[in-house]
């Protein structure tokens, strides 16, 4: 970590003038399963803080005229989208195998924990959770292959 | 581990013994989703059954004991079908609007008597109460006892976000009222429950917790607990699933039919994982 140090400074002082210009580059996989019954998962991202909770992304089956599996996405659900509607622009239709990177704007937030939960019909569920402060040095996580969730990294980056 | 399958053991040699299914079991009321998201008016299904094994129907039981009580915590009066069948009975609960629901199954009170008789102090058991006992009881029995049993099944469904209503106490007889809402009972995470009589808290009292299909292994999953001097029983479950709590409170009687006033409380509810 330290070999990079100028830059790291760069990054950290650059974070910590303009908390709100910070973005959340989230690069994950879905793994494929060979089984008989495949359905794409459901895919929850978001952030939890002391002030705040905010859904990023939410995948989910679109197709059905009300979703009633979303209390399947147990955290969640738990956290989020049983006290009201999930914004439009956030939620799409679940998606199958494949690699994706999705860049979030970041709220006005110094400290929040990350979340991904992944959940899938027939399937297991994967939750990952990442407490991030921006005041740190760390800009990049790495998580292993884990179930549902077939890598994952966290970039914090600027606008 | 050794002592509490002695201590499940020991209470289906009571059963047993206790003959009348639906007073001498425990009562189960469970909904089929205890948590769910829908914007639509839909329907939840619930059984209730008299039975020994934690969710495994036994015997049936009759409609009048339902009580359900809607988001604001008022009784309302269920119109829709109800199926008693052989060993199981079952309703759908119409399920409007966001919030949290309560289901109760009520059963009592019933009289059960016993003495002791003979050169080997035998002892015999009997549907009654203290007058029915006291004309029928030979004179040579000894230790004549009744006990006053009430029952009640409880548990809780929520759809969308959680609501407090259901859980206000009524302050009322022996109560088992949530402190960790019911929705939110999760893995790892600390839960209580306060246990009241007459809205006081009930100190000392043994709480058990059992987590369903018993019957599938070698020790059942349960939790031998204690409430403290707030009434509180706090615990904590590493794993999901369906869980029965069962309280089984006695104090003297209050009324003149019965010694000891024993009431039953089992409260079905979902632990799900983080």
């Amino acid at each position: 970590m330290l070999r990079n140090k100028s830059l790291l400074m760069a990054i950290l002082l650059s974070v910590s003038s303009s908390l709100s210009a910070a973005t959340l580059k989230v690069d994950f996989e879905l793994p494929e399963f060979n089984v008989a019954n495949y359905n794409a998962p459901y895919v929850a991202i978001w952030l939890e803080a002391k002030e705040s909770k905010e859904t990023l992304l939410l995948w989910h089956l679109k197709r059905a005229d009300k979703d009633k599996w979303l209390v399947d996405i147990r955290r969640w659900w738990r956290k989020l989208g049983r006290y009201g509607e999930t914004a439009d622009g956030i939620t799409g239709a679940t998606k199958g195998p494949g690699k994706y990177s999705e860049t979030f704007q970041l709220p006005e937030l110094q400290a929040f924990t990350f979340y991904i939960e992944v959940v899938r019909e027939d399937g297991g569920r994967t939750l990952v959770k990442q407490a991030i402060d921006l005041t740190d040095s760390v800009n990049t996580y790495h998580f292993d292959p884990e179930n549902e969730l077939g890598g994952l990294t966290l970039t914090i980056g600027e606008k | 581990m050794k002592t509490k399958r002695l201590v499940l053991a020991c209470s289906y040699l009571v059963g047993s013994m206790l003959s009348s299914a639906s007073n001498a079991h425990d009562i189960y009321i469970w909904p089929d989703y205890f948590t769910l998201n829908s914007d639509k008016s839909t329907t939840v299904p619930v059984d209730i059954t008299a039975t020994h094994t934690t969710y495994r129907s036994d015997f049936s039981m009759p409609s009048e004991g339902v009580k359900i009580f809607g988001t604001d915590g008022k009784e309302i009066r269920y119109r829709g079908a109800f199926y008693k069948g052989a060993r199981r009975s079952t309703f759908d609960l119409p399920v409007e609007g966001d919030g949290t629901v309560k289901l109760e199954y009520w059963r009592g009170p019933s009289y059960h008597s016993s003495y002791t008789i003979g050169k080997r102090d035998s002892l015999k058991r009997m549907r009654m109460n203290k007058t029915e006992l006291m004309a029928s009881i030979p004179e040579d029995a000894k230790n004549p006892e009744t006990v006053r049993y009430m029952t009640i099944g409880m548990s809780y469904v929520t759809n969308n976000a959680p609501t407090e209503a259901v859980l206000t106490p009524k302050n009322e007889g022996v109560e088992l009222v949530p402190v960790t809402h019911p929705a939110d009972f999760v893995t790892g995470e600390d839960l209580t429950v306060r246990l009241l009589l007459d809205g006081k808290p009930i100190a000392e009292q043994d709480v058990t917790v059992e987590l369903e299909g018993p019957q599938y292994r070698e020790e059942p999953v349960a939790l031998e607990l204690k409430s403290d001097n707030n009434g509180d029983v706090n615990f904590s479950l590493d794993q999901g699933g369906r869980y029965m709590m069962k309280v089984i409170h006695s104090q003297p009687s209050h009324d003149p039919e019965a010694d000891i006033a024993r009431t039953r409380i089992y409260f079905a509810f979902e632990v799900i994982y983080e």
